[in-house]
């Protein structure tokens, strides 16, 4: 066999085309638009998905900060006393005279 | 086909892509529907499954629409559709497969001067022989009637690398027929 025949002979061993199948083209549609789907909603859902992790980290991570907790707050069972803390509690005292400041002494048992 | 036909068809190529890019769903189905027949073929001669063969050839279609924005103007849409089937087909041969599947039983066109079973059986062995280069500038040459150019973008070779790699394939292939025939 020469070169020509060779190649007239490798023309016959391709197959056949197959048909026109619409079905594939339809197929081909439908795996293209449901990826193209699937990117539409990759980026909003990473960053969802970002966030949520993030607020996650900031309530559970190692080491997390509450506010109630933070080393300067007043411990949340003060917080009430903290609003008298501006008052001077000498002040209704010296309206008192000698007695009234003994019986008041007295029923706090000398404490005050 | 005349080469003032194939130039037409080129370009008919390229108007459906920019119709594609322009949101024209019509586009779409007419490029599938035009160049399905030869991918699916081309898919087949890699996997030897008709069913792998569809797969593989949907798939190509689908990343060949998605990466269109870097699709080169001055490439046939063919020879993109093409090079990307021929990368996705050895990939997964060479996951699944160590060589190339041998081509098997096809059915030949009818042509008058047809070579003879016995004599296509021993060319379709030798085909197998050859090196994957070789084989591939023989396959994308002859049975899919590409141009040199086009089986160079393909193959990843200058136009010159794709004629010296089917004239050394012919040569083969003759030494191969001949052999047989001592």
């Amino acid at each position: 066999m020469n070169e020509k025949e060779i190649e007239r002979a490798l023309k016959q061993l391709r197959g056949p085309l197959p048909d026109d199948d619409e079905l594939f083209v339809a197929q081909v549609r439908k795996r293209y638009e449901a990826r193209k789907l699937g990117r539409r909603w990759r980026l909003p859902l990473a960053t969802f998905a970002l966030a949520a992790a993030a607020a996650l980290l900031a309530l559970v991570g190692p080491h997390p900060v509450i506010p109630s907790l933070a080393p300067h707050a007043a411990p949340s069972h003060l917080a009430d006393d903290a609003d008298y803390l501006d008052e001077d509690p000498c002040e209704l005292i010296g309206e008192l005279d000698h007695d009234e400041v003994l019986r008041v002494s007295a029923q706090y048992k000398n404490g005050v | 086909m005349s080469a003032a036909l194939k130039v037409v068809a080129v370009e008919d190529d390229r108007e459906l892509v920019e119709k594609f890019r322009a949101g024209e769903r019509r586009a779409f189905d007419e490029l599938v529907r035009r160049h399905q027949g030869s991918i699916q073929r081309l898919s087949l001669r890699f996997l030897r499954d008709a069913e792998e063969a569809r797969d593989l050839a949907q798939r190509a279609f689908v990343q060949a629409f998605e990466r269109l924005e870097t699709f080169r103007g001055e490439a046939s849409f063919r020879t993109w559709v093409y090079r990307i089937t021929v990368n996705l087909a050895l990939s997964q041969v060479r996951k699944h497969r160590p060589t190339l599947e041998p081509l098997g039983e096809t059915p030949a066109e009818s042509v008058e001067d047809r070579a003879d079973d016995k004599t296509l059986s021993r060319l379709r062995a030798a085909v197998e022989k050859l090196p994957p280069k070789q084989r591939m500038c023989v396959e994308l040459r002859s049975f899919e009637d590409l141009s040199f150019r086009e089986v160079a973008e393909i193959v990843g070779c200058s136009e010159d690398a794709a004629k010296v790699n089917f004239h050394h394939a012919l040569k083969r292939l003759r030494e191969l027929m001949g052999e047989e025939v001592r």
